[in-house]
């Protein structure tokens, strides 16, 4: 009776199965041709090894429907089901066919290949024996996945479509290395690997190819064929919308939970500060006899943004670490800042044996680089990040020399005389900055800041901090954009000083313009 | 009117499962974005405009699901005869699924760019270049035209039933080939090029008239073959379906069909990915034949014949006998070199490596290396034979070493890899004063602008703006400095660290070097300080010469008698001082995602100008990019940065580099 079924499946399907067979040579034959085309393919063998990743999935594919889909779709099975023998024996022969001839496809694809290249292949018996086990192995596996497969009927594709969603996913975004699994570590050095026998790789290969097969047998036999027979029928037009749009919302949901993985991050050898939870490195250029410079400055660094930090109420394990860097080279301003995967440390370059370096300024702007960063970006947008600076501006120059300030003031001065100063700058900032210079556009927030701070107890200035520069953001997300919609920086401004921007940018162009009259006034004495 | 009113509605009902899925995916989407962004930072300049490509090809998708069935379906469920037993005619069915169909997506579309805008409002800061509302509109209707298009493309090859999937396939083969030939006028057939938004915000976006124009009559002449067909008894198709599904021959080339649906598409997958990922910016363009011409025969001279040492196997061309002699005497002291200066362990050294000296190599390569195996050409002399082998044995090493560890991020490490394999290559198998081509090499380049350590781990920008050959002397200088801090057996850490059991998988970027420093207890900055003194020093070196030679940062392009001429803005005198044998040479590209077969090469024409076929390059802006082949003082082509230009369009002052400027964060270099 086996005998009748071989019988059967090769006088229904035995023209597709040379045609298959024929064809599948046909693009193997071209695979290897294709991937060596410009030359960097690698030799014959590296381009059986794509062929089987890619396209032999699919010769697989047809030949489990052929085997089976086909027969539970036209509901012949019924037919085999009728006949006196038992149902395992029906699937068994199937699987037997189908292990078969993806044995001859492997076999006769690996021996062409051999024939038609070998001349230019270092061929040993070893190598040969590694090529056509490790595809044959291969195959017998995508085999056994499409024959589980094709007994789940009408949802056969989008399972499919799904489980290529996920392997890619895992392949291109995820740190999985999944070429380092079976059944795809047979393939990750087939063709060059001429010596060592991937032999764990081999054997849970062929475990999860029995497993499959194994599979494949319940779902056949369940309930003695009927869940086979009723996932075999057709799907609607309405079913594959809906089926559509899930795998389409799945796939999207999906990318939702994909974050950026936080680099690992540390300076070996630099000198490092802690205090009260805060943590500071400071790194010299060259290998120095002495690091007393960068003891000193990573002291007075832990010192600074701890106080600042617990100032504006941040969270002490919101706060990331500070990595100082020496540069020298660097133009202009002496510092640098560089973006860190993840956020989890802050980065700046500082030439700070520069006699012009100024540590007030590194510990001002690492503390806007660190606010920024750690509200994910938030603190940085235009209509938050003046108020950044306005607070750096007090950081820089709360304890500077009396020439840094007065250079200051009169850089806001000049600033305010060829550009002048209104609300509608303040909170555009971006273009305020690129019309002015961001330099000049800082001194003027300095010395509105400034204006505040007389004015006004420095808890009020506390305050405004808190409410509206000191949220860490953990998720990028509309929250925090419908939060900023909510409390819009105007109306909390407004609040905490009492002041419309309007009135603030009126008082601060007074303010600074007094100073400047005041210096003018203070030169005109000395004269 | 009323029966085409009661049609249309009957084609509503019948799509509405499809209506369905566009109104899951736009509700989703709108969930989507709030989920994972701010979209007060989402500007549809960022999000849609520049991500045109993708949205064509979602559009694309969205045709292919609804037309393919949308005119046959109705004569695979019977219903053909009961429209055929109501008083309208076909051509009216036909018109009524073909427009509920297109309104669906045009409505879906629309909606899509309504939410942009309002993302767009959210995002608007004092410095946003509106995208201003002509830009909303030439999107708009490019887009819905393409949808148009699509709709009646595919529903008249639906008529072919399965087959129409092959001939949809092999249609994007023919442009795909002609594009590839530089077949004037192909780029007009490719309908995913048709959305290309000017080059910066605020400039004026144009429409592709010409596409346009040639696109539309495809489509017309699409429909109009539809309604043909689909006004026909029982379809072009029907009389021949039965004897397809009955007769042997039908059956087999149904059978050839369906696997050939598969490998078309498959094909296209991988030609998309294939120029869509690092291959894109490669600084060459990739050769569609053989690159170099492989021996015709097996016979004779050509046989190939094989030898062994105690490292390697052999194999060569009878032809080659002569000198292959020396090479293999050589070959065992190359591998003990190179495996002493790397340190490998005593299994390392017990491989045997297959070196093919018989097969073709890729453009511009002296020799490949893959695993166990080394593809490469016999110089003529010896010693220049075996410093390519020891180059390529240091690859063989490396992946022995890390397990292939590199290769998972190589973007991140194709720097390393080289820059690795040429110290050696240089150290140990060539004259000290060989070096200094590649010394040159760096030195005009990083005159132009300093090679930063952070372009070095993005291949695929550093071969955006640069060339990306340039990581052999960037790769050579930095692992110097790296043994320069850390002694000679720095780079062995480097690759033990990374291969590491524990260490994190697929890292890229600055991240994986950052940890392999880490692991290894170094201190990357170190390296990096070292990199740019070394840099520093080759330009102080070189100075000279490299003054003489200016970067090409601002030109012109202008269409004319079938050309585009593009005359680059020089210095006064600029020929003056130039060092012998010196030459311009530049590479166009129509647009920024052009693949290296479609940029086009010139030399310095008359009146100091390139020149080009203006046939391929039919858009309103192109980019060329200036390139010196500096003859003796440098054999490499030293090329500068992309300049970006509208064709016939006024000079647009270079915008000053937002560098050391902090007008907002993140941009303190």
């Amino acid at each position: 009776m086996t005998a009748v079924l071989f019988r059967k499946e090769w006088r229904q399907h035995g023209l597709w199965f040379v045609i298959l067979g024929v064809l599948t040579l046909l693009v193997f034959l071209m695979i290897v041709r294709g991937v060596n085309q410009d030359g960097t393919g690698g030799g014959a063998f590296f381009g059986i090894g794509t062929g089987m990743t890619y396209f032999f999935p699919v010769v697989s594919f047809i030949l489990c429907h052929l085997l089976v889909a086909v027969e539970y779709r036209n509901k012949s099975q019924l037919f085999l089901e009728g006949l006196p023998l038992p149902r395992w024996k029906m699937v068994f022969v199937k699987a037997i066919i189908a292990t078969f001839l993806t044995c001859l496809y492997t076999a006769t694809i690996v021996l062409i290949v051999w024939f038609t290249a070998g001349s230019s292949e270092a061929i040993s018996p070893r190598f040969l024996g590694i090529l056509l086990s490790t595809s044959a192995l291969f195959g017998w596996f995508v085999t056994s996945f499409y024959f589980l497969v094709s007994f789940l009927g009408r949802y056969r594709i989008p399972i499919l479509i799904i489980i290529l969603f996920v392997f890619n996913y895992l392949a291109t975004s995820s740190a999985v290395p999944l070429s380092d699994f079976p059944p795809f570590a047979l393939m990750q050095r087939f063709g060059f690997e001429r010596d060592i026998w991937p032999r764990n790789a081999m054997m849970a290969t062929a475990a999860l190819t029995l497993l499959f097969f194994a599979a494949s047998f319940t779902l056949a036999l369940a309930k003695e064929g009927s869940v086979s027979t009723i996932l075999g029928e057709k799907m609607s037009y309405r079913e594959k919308m809906f089926i559509g749009a899930s795998i389409a919302i799945g796939t999207m949901a999906i990318l939702v939970w994909q974050t950026p993985t936080a680099e690992p991050f540390s300076i070996p050898g630099a000198v490092a500060e802690e205090r009260d939870g805060m943590n500071v490195y400071v790194s010299p250029e060259g290998v120095q006899e002495t690091a007393d410079l960068e003891v000193q400055l990573a002291s007075y660094l832990v010192r600074e943004l701890a106080e600042k930090r617990d100032w504006l109420g941040i969270p002490k394990s919101a706060f990331p670490p500070l990595y100082v860097v020496e540069k020298t080279g660097i133009e202009e301003d002496l510092i640098e800042w560089e973006a860190v995967e993840g956020d989890n440390a802050i980065l700046m370059y500082a030439d700070y044996r520069n006699p012009e370096f100024n540590r007030e300024t590194l510990m001002a702007w690492s503390m806007s680089q660190t606010l920024d960063s750690f509200s994910m970006g938030r603190n940085g947008v235009e209509h938050r990040w003046w108020i950044v600076c306005g607070y750096e501006g007090l950081w820089e120059l709360d304890d500077a020399t009396p020439e840094r300030v007065k250079e200051k003031e009169k850089r806001a001065f000049d600033t305010l005389e060829e550009f002048g100063f209104s609300a509608e700058q303040l909170v555009g900032r971006a273009q305020y900055a690129d019309e002015a210079g961001w330099q000049e556009a800082d001194a003027v927030i300095y010395m509105g800041f400034r204006y505040l701070r007389e004015r006004f107890d420095m808890e009020i200035l506390q305050q405004f901090a808190r409410r509206t520069i000191n949220r860490p953001v953990t998720r990028k997300d509309g929250r925090e954009v419908w939060w900023d919609l909510t409390n819009p920086v105007e109306s909390e401004f407004e609040e905490a000083f009492d002041l419309t921007l309007e009135e603030f940018a009126e008082a601060t162009r007074h303010y600074i313009r007094e100073h400047h009259t005041e210096e003018a006034t203070e030169k005109e004495e000395a004269e | 009117m009323m029966k085409f009113a009661a049609i249309l509605w009957k084609e509503w009902v019948s799509l509405k499962p499809f209506a369905f899925l566009l109104l899951a995916l736009f509700v989703f989407g709108l969930i989507f974005v709030q989920v994972s962004e701010f979209i007060d930072t989402y500007p549809t300049w960022d999000n849609m405009f520049m991500e045109a490509d993708a949205f064509a090809i979602v559009n694309f998708i969205l045709c292919v699901v609804v037309s393919i069935g949308l005119m046959v379906r109705e004569k695979s469920e019977g219903t053909l005869l009961y429209l055929d037993g109501l008083p309208i005619t076909r051509t009216s069915v036909y018109c009524a699924k073909w427009l509920v169909a297109v309104g669906l997506l045009i409505t879906v579309n629309l909606c899509w760019l309504l939410e942009g805008f309002i993302y767009d409002q959210f995002s608007e800061t004092s410095l946003t270049e509106h995208s201003s509302l002509r830009y909303y509109a030439v999107f708009g209707l490019l887009e819905n035209f393409l949808v148009l298009f699509f709709v009646s493309v595919i529903a008249c090859l639906s008529f072919l039933r399965l087959w129409a999937l092959l001939v949809l396939g092999a249609l994007f083969w023919l442009v795909f080939w002609l594009r590839q030939l530089q077949v004037p006028y192909a780029e007009l057939l490719n309908p995913f090029t048709l959305i290309q938004p000017p080059l910066e915000p605020g400039d004026p976006w144009q429409l592709p008239w010409l596409q346009l124009a040639v696109l539309s009559c495809v489509g017309a002449t699409a429909w109009l073959i539809g309604l043909v067909a689909f006004n026909t008894r029982s379809g072009p198709l029907g009389p021949s379906g039965k004897w397809f599904q009955d007769s042997w021959i039908g059956k087999a080339i149904g059978g050839c069909a369906i696997i050939m649906i598969v490998v078309v598409w498959l094909g296209l997958l991988s030609v998309y990915v294939y120029f869509s990922e690092g291959e894109t910016y490669t600084g060459e363009p990739i050769v569609p034949e053989v690159v170099q011409e492989r021996a015709k025969s097996v016979s004779g001279e050509n046989q190939i014949l094989t030898d062994e040492s105690k490292h390697f196997q052999f194999l060569y061309r009878k032809k080659d006998a002569a000198g292959m002699k020396p090479f293999i005497a050589g070959a065992d002291e190359v591998f003990e070199k190179v495996a002493d200066y790397l340190a490998v362990s005593d299994e390392v050294r017990s491989i045997q490596i297959v070196v093919d000296l018989t097969s073709a190599l890729g453009s511009h390569n002296a020799g490949q290396a893959y695993w166990k195996k080394i593809r490469m050409g016999l110089p003529d002399k010896t010693d220049e034979a075996l410093a390519i082998l020891g180059h390529e044995a240091t690859h063989v090493f490396i992946d022995q070493m890390t397990d292939g560890r590199l290769e998972e991020s190589f973007s991140a490490t194709r720097w390393f890899h080289e820059g690795l394999a040429s110290e050696i290559e240089f150290d140990l198998f060539r004259k000290p004063e060989e070096s200094v081509d590649y010394e040159r090499w760096l030195a005009l380049s990083s005159t132009w602008g300093e090679v930063q350590f952070s372009e070095l781990v993005e291949d695929g920008l550093l071969n955006v703006t640069r060339d990306k050959f340039i990581v052999y002397p960037a790769g050579m200088i930095w692992v110097k400095s790296l043994i320069e801090v850390y002694g000679k057996e720095a780079p062995t850490a480097l690759l033990t660290a990374i291969a590491r059991p524990d260490g994190p998988r697929k890292l890229g970027g600055l991240a994986r070097w950052r940890d392999a420093c880490l692991a290894a207890g170094y201190d990357l900055e170190k390296v990096r300080a070292k990199f740019r003194s070394r840099l520093k020093a080759l330009r102080e070196e070189y100075e000279e010469t490299t003054a003489k030679l200016p970067e090409v940062t601002e030109g012109t392009a202008t269409r004319q008698k079938g050309s585009i001429t593009i005359t680059p803005t020089l210095p006064e005198g600029w020929r003056n001082e130039l060092p012998e044998g010196s030459e311009m040479v530049c590479r166009m590209r129509a647009n920024p995602n052009s693949p290296p077969f479609e940029w086009r090469y010139s030399k310095l024409k008359k009146g100091d100008a390139f020149k080009a076929s203006a046939l391929t390059f039919l858009k309103p802006e192109m980019s060329f990019q200036v390139g010196w082949k500096t003859g003796e003082w440098c054999k490499q082509p030293v090329f500068g940065e992309w300049v970006d230009v509208a064709i016939d369009g006024e000079k647009k002052p270079k915008k000053s580099s937002a560098k050391g400027k902090r007008a907002q964060p993140g941009t303190k270099d």
